[in-house]
């Protein structure tokens, strides 16, 4: 069960997304996500989707495992899309009746805006995952942002020490997976059952995984530490890399699409008068 | 006294089926360990041994095969395999690192309380499971935080002994404890087996606790028993234990050299003390 989270993990390959710089997929990154929370018209949606199966086939990851990415999420886009159905007012109304106390009103301002929604959350889970943590180590994901926020270091903020302690709970994520898997086949060995009884009794029956996994924890960090300054750890002051970060020109011709992109978006009178088409609807 | 406690059908169990990392653990094994012995399980890292322990009790449930436990199949109600994990006590790797409550006394309790025994039960087994692994009453109200780490160990597998199980299963009990530790642990865990007649089942590394301790061997390699026999019969196989990476007690080696040699002893000796008694005649 603990295995199948998707969050954060890596997909090795080499496709033209997984060789793309660090900090050009953040930047992108940061770009869709902007980008995806204003969009507004059908039309929009369309271009973006577009955009992100364009993403998929690039990044060489199959369907499956992206769409994996949303499903923990499937709950949340339920709940958002059966609330706007039925809350949402507007003017074209679809369906009115009086249930009992209910009164239901589902306004077709409602249905799209839900469905709207819906595909803003799955966007957002597709851009990230696909252009950033499905193709980019997470060494190399702690590495860009690093360089990415190193001019803040002017300014007395500590880059390395915050991607340090990034890149090292990123990498104790699995461990602690696994060390959760062992406190709970040792506990049911002693009789614990995580299955049945109510809500009270269950959370009461997390308190003997709970406990040993916040030790080993505390205990790892420690031994973490001492390794650490054994072997000099001084703050990344004066340390080299064996991989040194560098721009290439596809990142630069990736970028420039993406603002090519973006420019479209802010200025739609643009392109439509260029192309001809009057009422593209790209405003916000 | 010499009918199977537990007895392996065929059994196979893997892991990530359908995934890049899909491994077959354990293999078709065929397995009968008789009431009443302290039986051992060598193999190398890796080869199934903490998979197969863990199908005893019924972590796991097998693939294909079957189960049985003192003759009735282990599955044939899995709604109640609740009922095996307090027949078959698998005290795992590290067992101190589950210990959660605020006092030994209630640590030990846990498993018993797990088991539905009522108040007064359960102190008399606290009380009996405490002077089994050999600590003083005086620890009980102490927290097992504050304890040194051999007697941690104790307190963990004092934990699975007072569920009172009719096999006791521990994988690598003494791993590093001293000297003196190992000794005791060992002769206690033993002494499960000679003083209530239980069924012990013992993982470890080391050939010459083995050879003290275990009179059956079960040896595993790959996810498969390839030999299962008493420890002298499988211990005269010195070049099938090392084509598989294992070898035989030190002692052994030392008696075979000093046949080769030309000395009058015998060549199945395992142990120190053994060694004692046949090479003491021959100085006088």
């Amino acid at each position: 069960m603990l295995k199948d989270i998707t969050l954060g993990q890596f997909f090795p390959g080499n496709s033209l997304l997984h060789r793309l710089d660090p900090r050009t997929k953040i930047l992108a990154t940061l770009v869709l996500v902007i980008v995806v929370f204003l969009a507004r018209s059908m039309l929009a949606y369309g271009v973006l989707l577009l955009l992100s199966v364009t993403f998929v086939l690039l990044s060489r990851i199959s369907l499956k495992t992206v769409l994996k990415a949303v499903k923990p999420l499937i709950f949340i886009i339920a709940f958002t899309a059966v609330l706007n159905i039925f809350f949402a007012r507007g003017e074209n109304i679809l369906f009115e009746k009086r249930f009992l106390f209910f009164h239901v009103v589902i306004c077709a301002e409602g249905v799209v805006s839900a469905i709207k929604i819906a595909l803003r959350i799955i966007l957002l889970v597709i851009d990230t995952s696909v252009v950033l943590t499905y193709t980019t180590s997470p060494i190399d994901l702690t590495d860009g942002l690093e360089k990415l926020l190193s001019p803040l270091e002017k300014i007395g903020v500590h880059v390395h020490t915050f991607a340090m302690m990034m890149s090292l709970a990123l990498r104790f994520i699995p461990t602690l997976i696994e060390e959760v898997d062992k406190i709970v086949s040792a506990q049911k060995s002693r009789g614990a059952d995580f299955a049945s009884g109510n809500v009270l009794s269950r959370i009461k029956a997390l308190i003997p995984i709970l406990v040993p996994l916040l030790l080993s924890s505390f205990r790892r960090a420690d031994e973490l530490a001492l390794a650490m300054e054994c072997r000099c750890y001084n703050n990344g002051k004066g340390r080299t890399r064996m991989k040194v970060l560098r721009m290439h020109i596809t990142d630069a011709v990736f970028l420039a699409a993406m603002l090519l992109f973006v420019g479209i978006y802010f200025i739609p009178e643009l392109p439509c008068s260029v192309l001809g088409i009057e009422s593209l609807n790209f405003t916000f | 006294m010499n009918e199977s406690a537990i007895e392996f059908q065929n059994v196979s169990y893997s892991y990530g089926k359908g995934t890049p990392f899909y491994r077959l653990a354990v293999d078709g094994v065929e397995l009968h360990i008789k009431t009443g012995t302290v039986t051992g399980i060598i193999g190398r890292t890796g080869s199934g041994k903490s998979t197969l322990l863990q199908l005893m009790n019924g972590l796991l449930r097998p693939e294909s095969g079957k189960i049985e436990l003192f003759g009735k199949d282990l599955w044939e109600k899995p709604k109640k395999i609740r009922e095996a994990i307090f027949k078959v006590g698998l005290v795992f790797q590290y067992p101190e690192y589950q210990l959660f409550e605020e006092t030994v006394y209630k640590d030990i309790a846990y498993g018993p309380k797990n088991m539905g025994l009522t108040e007064g039960e359960i102190d008399a087994r606290v009380h009996k499971a405490l002077r089994f692994v050999g600590l003083e009453e005086g620890i009980l109200e102490k927290s097992p935080f504050e304890l040194s780490g051999g007697q941690k160990r104790r307190v963990a597998i004092a934990g699975i002994v007072a569920m009172e199980p009719e096999v006791l299963v521990l994988d690598e009990p003494a791993a590093g404890l001293d000297p003196q530790g190992r000794k005791e642990i060992f002769e206690n865990v033993c002494s499960y087996q000679s003083t209530l007649g239980k069924t012990v089942i013992l993982v470890s590394h080391s050939m010459e606790d083995m050879a003290r301790y275990a009179n059956e061997l079960i040896v595993m390699n790959d996810g498969k028993v390839i030999m299962s026999s008493s420890s002298h019969k499988v211990f005269e196989k010195r070049e099938l234990l090392s084509s598989i990476g294992l070898n035989v007690p030190q002692i052994a080696g030392i008696m075979q050299r000093l046949k080769e040699g030309g000395m009058p002893v015998s060549e199945s000796i395992f142990t120190v003390n053994d060694a004692l008694r046949e090479l003491l005649p021959l100085l006088t």
